[in-house]
């Protein structure tokens, strides 16, 4: 076993010695970004809106031609279940439904092409890895999400609030779909420092920064007060050892957050006026629903209201999630125009208010809002879900399709190939489209396409990070775009 | 010469971009792949290495004639030449591949070996240096003991000794089987090698061939080098190792060994990593009150015949390590399968460790984890540690192969030739990766297919190994574990004597353990390979080698940071490591919930442990606990953070662990202060406090009790309290709670109320039953508007009443917090939801008496519950017979008054750095 000067340590000693934009791939130590070229971030944070379950494009970001309900209508002549509508954007449509939204869509843009070759067919949770992370799954590594990665490398902007935040998914459970899902929205191999603090419900703001209930804070400071003493009277073996100082400062770091003015970020309800936080709420009568199990009440819209207090208080990246259920609210395999009703009522104004409200106190040109989903839709092959064979839909026509029912009036299939996403601020341009689809199914990108890479690229150079920023995990660099490879899309930013 | 050549470059600016090579070319990019790096070698590589001198000894015929090409000098020249000199790389035109090519040498010179005069020999000639460059270039010279066996099988005429056919004759035509014989009493009169023998002829049972094969291999393999003869701090034969390499390199510890840790501290090392939690107070005294001398090995021993909780420590490392799942497929996702049940039986019958890693592999044995094949909507996946339905499965399967049993990294090697590890060019993994699947594996280098198929060939050279592969997939599977667990194979067992002793020490001899290489030295590699020999022959037995390392006076050494080795994965160039002190391990979430849980009920309950739960939580995630095997992991990151921390300061699951009454209660009659302050202290540290410390408790009690509510009349003052009386909450009686629907075995019918004209009826006016067909039913209320509220301590009951002509052969009830996994049942185990022996299917005892009405209860831990949670159904399921069931709830145990003070103390202690850390 013979040790030698291995390409390892040529790269490790070269690292520091390149200077300007260097071949990145061998600039993977801990302070990569630094060696190259600096970027000027366009956006000091972002607020990332995720809607999974595959939002159906060509009833709201992409409008296709209104083609109502007919019994016995063929599947390819069933463009759209709902009209469009102008917005404050010359020339922008988009689906009925979010016509708040369209009263901001001057401060916005849209990407209509995003496109990909992977056809996910009837698997979600491949397809939400794959928009959270920007790597196919399995990656052999663990892999870590977009908000791990703006964490790890941007840091806090207040350094009393946490870098990563999500509102509006579960915490604890034991369901094997969430607890796929908590691996792929977490940090992956980045380790706990950069897991999200998880907010679960809006309301009950980050329950940990508060003590137990029954826990007056004088007696929690007495406990701790104990604790410290207890470790001060340890071995000074253990006191001196680097880890155990490390764990002590902790320790104190989570107590000084209990006391940090971030706190008053969680209490929108005592803060906020009624009718601000009304502003936000969709009117929505849980009894009208489709599927009353898929309401989660307020929780969408106040987690908004939530974003933009943490955004104020100085929060880097935030989350917040429609939460995902199998076959429930945009997973719709059936009904798919009553529930676009639904659920474009549920979004529609906690978004348009979080935009209205960002621009109004001058912050949406530096906070990024990006509204994403991980496929499109389309028309479905068969009549009811799960009887499409693997990625068919992805190509069908609905040449074959006879729309029966009202029930199969919706675009029930997964499309990969063609999907919209929004964004409003963060240097990103406004009054904008960029991509055009087909006006027939299969709806494909005609214009323009975009891979997702290169979204994710884009998203990070405008927060000033290099598509190539890599990290090392296994002794090897592991990128925050795939492989290092997104390229920006210059045309997307302003 | 060059170095000047990059010094003036370096000087003048230029842009050059040298690519680093083996063998002597460079190979000068043009600016146009990078304009403005420069990125150039150290000078240091350039300069001229100086010559190593290396002694030569006498050469004595007689020990020439012994030296075996095949055993010996094989495997030496594979480890010190292969990387430049493998039939793919050939620098120089030289290949290391056979005695014939060896001879034939190469441009430099040929013959490269004269059989009979190795100084005359330009090979041994380049090995000393006496022609340059000295080979190995770009490595440490051969060792004086390895230039004299290379010296010696020269001057015995470099005989080949191999019987495999030389890799250069690429016949296609299989070769007449040839005519073995053995000389008269070749194998003596060993019983056991006859043993093998016949067992390799007759057996039909797989699992005996596997050993047999072993076994014979092991007796045709020369044993490693024993240790060194040391005399001192040393109690077996590990610690000889160590304490000679502190000799070798002068430190002073050689003449002042440092200290072994106290009884304590060794009790609660030795608890947390054979069984995962720290002893009970009892177990802890008993031990350190135990005067014999031999008590730590007793001890060792005795934690190793619990085989269920030795079994439940390593369940979660293999978990993760083989990346079983909880389900088969999840959203559509084939998972690797479950293998927690196989898993735990193997470790509780202590199964060997190579049939163990082929039970995953092979599927010629008989306990063989099959695949679990599911069809759904035309698409067919299949669960399976071994996955190779696409190309990219087979070779990330081969790879978590290559990284868990052979700690070898491999992954980068898939795509493209490894850029740190020129072991591993990529057709050398496509190979290996080629044995899982059906068919030889094209070459996709960074996903563009070159039309190139690399033939499935195992990636080390071990004696006997057939050319060819064979073509059937079990076929291969079968042969590709042979030859991984074969003990002539390099890495299998030093790869996991190596976890082993990373496990208990906290740095292992290579490092990362996952990633072996040849140009990073391991820190004792004769140890090394000791220990991985001694493994092998003691059957495999992981016990054996834990055995020896928690024995071993290197264990037991007292922590020092100053002395604590460090390991950085980022630098070649490694820090000496001398293991004069362990490094410090902060406990899993496992071993801390579990710890945790035998400190408040002073008991182990083997089915409360953590790995068995399928919910994640905050706290473990926080604590590093995965919530999804996706991808395989070998150790978890230590780290701490805020987010942790502020579970431990503030999380209601933490909380609840540690408030429970269980300890409040067991100190109920403790009026001083400073021995609760003790008893805490053993309770959680597991070693009594010192005066300072009960002094510092005691002041802490007093004042948290006086801060406590009023006294009742008739209490003294820093006297422990009387709880409240329990409060029994009904759910249901006569009616259904609010909101809640019945359903249940043929719709909402199942539930049917029963008068008291009708049947038997406890309390109120009816009571309910199912009355279908069906043998198995149930009836239950579920999605109640105000739900039920369990804490940890609290107890659910119910009232049942069992015919006396037509009894059920089994009852239970389940309950609904988000999903039915908390269930109770009585009588025989024939209702097979959850799993047995968890809070999903929990066993309370026998059938009640029937005829009569029977007051049932479970408690709240039974199910699992170690934090409140709402139950909003609620079932009642019967097999077979006629039930009736009345009352039914809660009975509401009250928070002792002494809980807070004394939870407080528990706090601090679990919270402190002593109880998260193994020191």
């Amino acid at each position: 076993m013979k040790a030698k000067f291995s390409r390892r340590q040529f790269i490790q000693s070269s690292a520091l010695a390149a200077a300007g934009l260097g071949v990145s791939r061998f600039a993977f130590a801990e302070d990569s970004t630094k060696t190259v070229a600096k970027l000027v971030p366009k956006a000091d944070a972002m607020i990332h809106i995720w809607l999974p379950g595959g939002v159906a494009q060509t009833d709201t970001w992409d409008p296709k031609k209104y083609t109502p309900f007919e019994k016995g209508m063929k599947g390819s002549d069933l463009l759209g279940t709902c009209e469009s509508i102008p917005t404050s954007a010359d020339g922008i449509f988009l689906g009925k439904g979010l016509d708040n939204v369209a009263k901001v869509m001057d401060k916005g843009m849209i990407l209509r092409s995003l496109t990909n070759e992977t056809k996910f067919g009837a698997i979600h949770l491949k397809a939400q890895y794959y928009m959270q992370t920007g790597y196919l799954f399995p990656t052999g590594v663990r892999t870590p999400s977009m908000g791990a990665a703006i964490a790890r490398t941007l840091g806090r902007r207040n350094p009393q609030v946490p870098a990563y935040i999500y509102i509006g998914r579960d915490i604890d459970t034991s369901d094997e779909e969430k607890l796929f899902i908590s691996e792929y929205t977490g940090p992956g191999f980045y380790g706990v420092k950069y897991a999200p603090f998880m907010i679960p419900d809006p309301a009950k703001g980050l329950s940990t920064l508060n003590a137990v209930a029954g826990m007056k804070i004088d007696r929690l400071d007495r406990r701790q007060e104990y604790l410290r003493a207890i470790t001060g009277l340890t071995e000074q073996e253990l006191q001196s050892a680097n880890k155990v100082k490390d764990y002590m400062k902790v320790m104190e770091d989570a107590r000084a957050m209990m006391d940090s003015p971030v706190k008053k970020a969680f209490a929108y309800l005592k803060e906020e006026k009624p009718e601000v936080i009304k502003a936000y709420e969709s009117e929505e009568n849980p009894d009208d629903l489709l599927d009353k199990s898929y309401y989660y009440g307020n929780r969408f819209a106040h987690g908004l209201l939530l974003a933009r207090r943490l955004i104020e208080t100085g929060a880097r990246y935030i989350q917040v999630e429609y939460q995902y259920g199998p076959f429930k609210g945009f997973d719709m395999h059936e009904n798919g125009q009553k529930r676009m009703v639904e659920m474009k009522r549920q979004i529609d104004r906690p978004i348009a208010q979080l935009i209205k409200d960002l621009d109004e106190r001058g912050l949406l040109d530096r906070t990024l809002v990006m509204i994403t989903t991980e496929f499109g839709r389309t028309i479905a092959s068969a009549p009811a879900a799960g009887q499409e064979p693997d990625g068919f839909a992805e190509r069908h026509t609905g040449e074959k399709l006879i729309v029966e029912s009202e029930k199969m009036y919706g675009f029930h299939g997964h499309f990969s190939s063609g999907n919209s996403l929004a964004f409003f601020g963060g240097g990103f341009k406004k009054g904008f489209v960029y991509g055009k689809t087909g006006d027939r199914h299969p709806m494909l990108p005609i214009e323009n396409p975009v891979r997702l890479e290169d979204v994710h690229a884009t998203v990070y150079k405008a927060l000033g990070i290099p598509a190539d920023t890599s990290y090392v995990t296994e002794g090897r660099p592991f990128y925050v775009t795939k492989d290092g490879k997104g390229v920006p899309v210059d045309a997307l930013l302003a | 010469m060059t170095s000047d050549l990059i010094g003036n470059n370096v000087k003048s600016g230029s842009v050059v971009f040298y690519f680093r090579c083996t063998g002597r070319k460079f190979v000068a990019f043009a600016a146009a792949i990078c304009l403005s790096t420069v990125i150039c070698f150290s000078a240091q590589d350039q300069k001229k290495r100086p010559i190593t001198e290396i002694k030569i000894r006498d050469l004595d015929p007689t020990e020439a004639a012994k030296v075996s090409y095949a055993r010996q000098i094989k495997p030496l020249l594979a480890e010190t030449c292969d990387e430049c000199h493998s039939s793919d790389e050939h620098k120089g035109g030289f290949e290391i591949t056979s005695v014939a090519t060896l001879i034939k040498g190469g441009k430099k010179a040929s013959p490269a070996i004269i059989p009979g005069k190795p100084d005359e020999s330009p090979f041994v000639q380049y090995l000393r240096g006496q022609r340059e460059p000295q080979m190995p270039k770009g490595n440490p010279a051969v060792t004086e003991d390895e230039l004299h066996l290379v010296r010696l099988w020269i001057l015995a005429g470099a005989k080949d000794d191999s019987d495999t056919v030389v890799a250069e004759q690429k016949s296609s035509e299989k070769k007449a089987s040839t005519l073995m014989t053995l000389p008269a009493g070749a194998l003596g009169n060993n019983p056991e090698l006859q043993k093998a023998i016949n067992a390799l002829m007759f057996s039909e049972d797989n699992n005996e061939r596997l050993f047999a094969q072993r076994a014979i291999r092991l007796a045709s393999l020369p044993k490693a080098d024993p240790p060194p003869d040391i005399k001192g701090p040393v109690f077996n034969d590990i610690d000889k190792f160590i304490v000679s390499k502190w000799r070798k390199d002068s430190l002073k510890e050689a003449q002042q060994p440092p200290p072994v840790c106290s009884d304590p501290v060794f009790l609660r090392r030795v608890y947390l990593d054979i069984i995962g939690t720290i002893p009970t107070v009892d177990e802890a005294q008993k031990f350190l009150a135990d005067k014999s001398p031999d008590k730590r090995t007793k001890l060792v021993d005795e934690l190793l015949g619990r085989k269920g909780d030795y079994a439940a420590q390593w369940t979660p490392f293999w978990e993760e390590a083989i990346g079983s799942a909880n389900v088969d497929k999840v959203g559509g996702i084939a998972s690797r399968g479950n293998h927690r049940d196989w898993i735990y039986k193997s470790f509780v019958d202590n199964k060997p460790f190579d049939l163990f890693v082929a039970e995953l592999i092979d599927p010629t044995l008989p306990g063989y984890r099959k695949p679990i094949i599911s069809e759904a909507n035309g698409k067919r996946t299949v669960a399976a540690y071994i996955r190779n339905d696409t190309h990219l499965e087979t070779i990330q399967s081969a790879a978590a192969v290559g990284q868990v049993f052979l700690g070898t990294g491999m992954k980068c090697a898939s795509c493209h030739n490894h850029f740190l590890n020129k072991e591993w060019p990529q057709a050398r993994f496509l190979a290996f990766a080629g044995m899982f699947a059906t068919n030889d594996l094209e070459s996709i280098r960074c996903e563009k297919p070159s039309g190139k198929f690399i033939p499935a060939k195992f990636p080390f050279d071990l004696p006997g190994v057939p050319d060819d592969t064979p073509k059937e997939i079990d076929q291969r599977l079968h042969r590709v574990t042979q030859l991984l667990i074969d003990p002539a194979n390099p890495r299998f067992a030093k790869t996991i004597v190596n976890r082993l002793w990373k496990r208990y020490l906290g740095l292992g001899i290579f490092e990362p353990q996952d990633d072996f290489r040849l140009d990073h030295a391991p820190s004792h590699p004769e140890l090394l390979a000791w220990l991985a020999d001694d493994f092998m022959r003691n059957g495999y037995d992981l016990k054996h080698t834990i055995r020896l390392i928690l024995t071993s006076r290197t264990y037991q050494l007292k922590y020092d940071p100053a002395l604590e080795d460090h390991s950085d994965v980022n630098k070649t160039e490694q820090a000496a490591r001398y293991y004069r002190s362990p490094s410090l391990r902060r406990l899993t979430a496992e071993q801390l919930l579990d710890s945790i849980s035998v400190a408040m009920d002073q008991h182990l309950d083997s089915q409360q442990r953590l790995y068995l739960s399928k919910e994640s939580t905050a706290l473990t995630r926080a604590l590093g606990r995965p919530a999804a095997h996706n991808e395989i992991s070998t150790a978890r990151a230590d780290d701490v953070a805020v987010v942790q921390a502020l579970e431990l300061l503030n999380g209601e699951e933490f909380y609840e662990r540690v408030y429970s009454s269980s300890i409040a209660d067991q100190l109920a009659n403790q009026k001083d202060l400073a021995k609760a302050m003790d008893r805490l202290y053993w309770v959680a540290l597991s070693r009594p406090a010192s005066l300072e410390e009960e002094k510092l408790g005691a002041n802490f009690l007093k004042t948290s009790f006086s801060n406590l509510q009023p006294l009742a009349r008739g209490e003294g003052e820093h006297d422990v309290r009387q709880p409240e009386k329990p409060v029994e909450e009904v759910w249901i009686d006569d009616e259904l709670p609010p909101g809640a629907k019945p359903g249940g075995t043929g719709g909402e019918q199942a539930w049917k109320w029963v008068s008291k004209s009708e049947g038997p009826v406890f309390s109120g006016e009816r009571s309910h039953t199912q009355d279908g067909k069906e043998k198995q039913r149930e009836h239950y209320a579920a999605g109640a508007e105000k739900p039920l509220r369990v804490g940890p301590d609290d107890i659910l009951f119910a009232y049942v009443y069992l015919d006396a002509k037509t009894p059920p052969r089994e009852i239970m009830m389940q309950w609904n917090d988000g999903n039915w996994e908390h269930r109770a049942f009585w009588g025989n185990d024939l209702i097979k939801f959850g799993e047995v022996n968890t809070p999903s299917r929990r066993r309370i005892g026998g059938l009640p008496k029937t005829g009569e009405w029977v007051r049932l209860e479970v408690s709240a831990r039974q199910l699992g519950i170690h934090s409140p949670v709402n139950f909003a159904g609620w079932s009642f399921d019967q097999q077979g017979g006629k039930v009736y069931w009345d009352k039914s709830g809660v009975v509401k145990m009250p928070p002792n008054p002494n809980r807070e003070p004394l939870g407080d103390v528990l706090w601090a202690l679990f919270a402190s750095p002593e109880f998260q850390y193994i020191k």
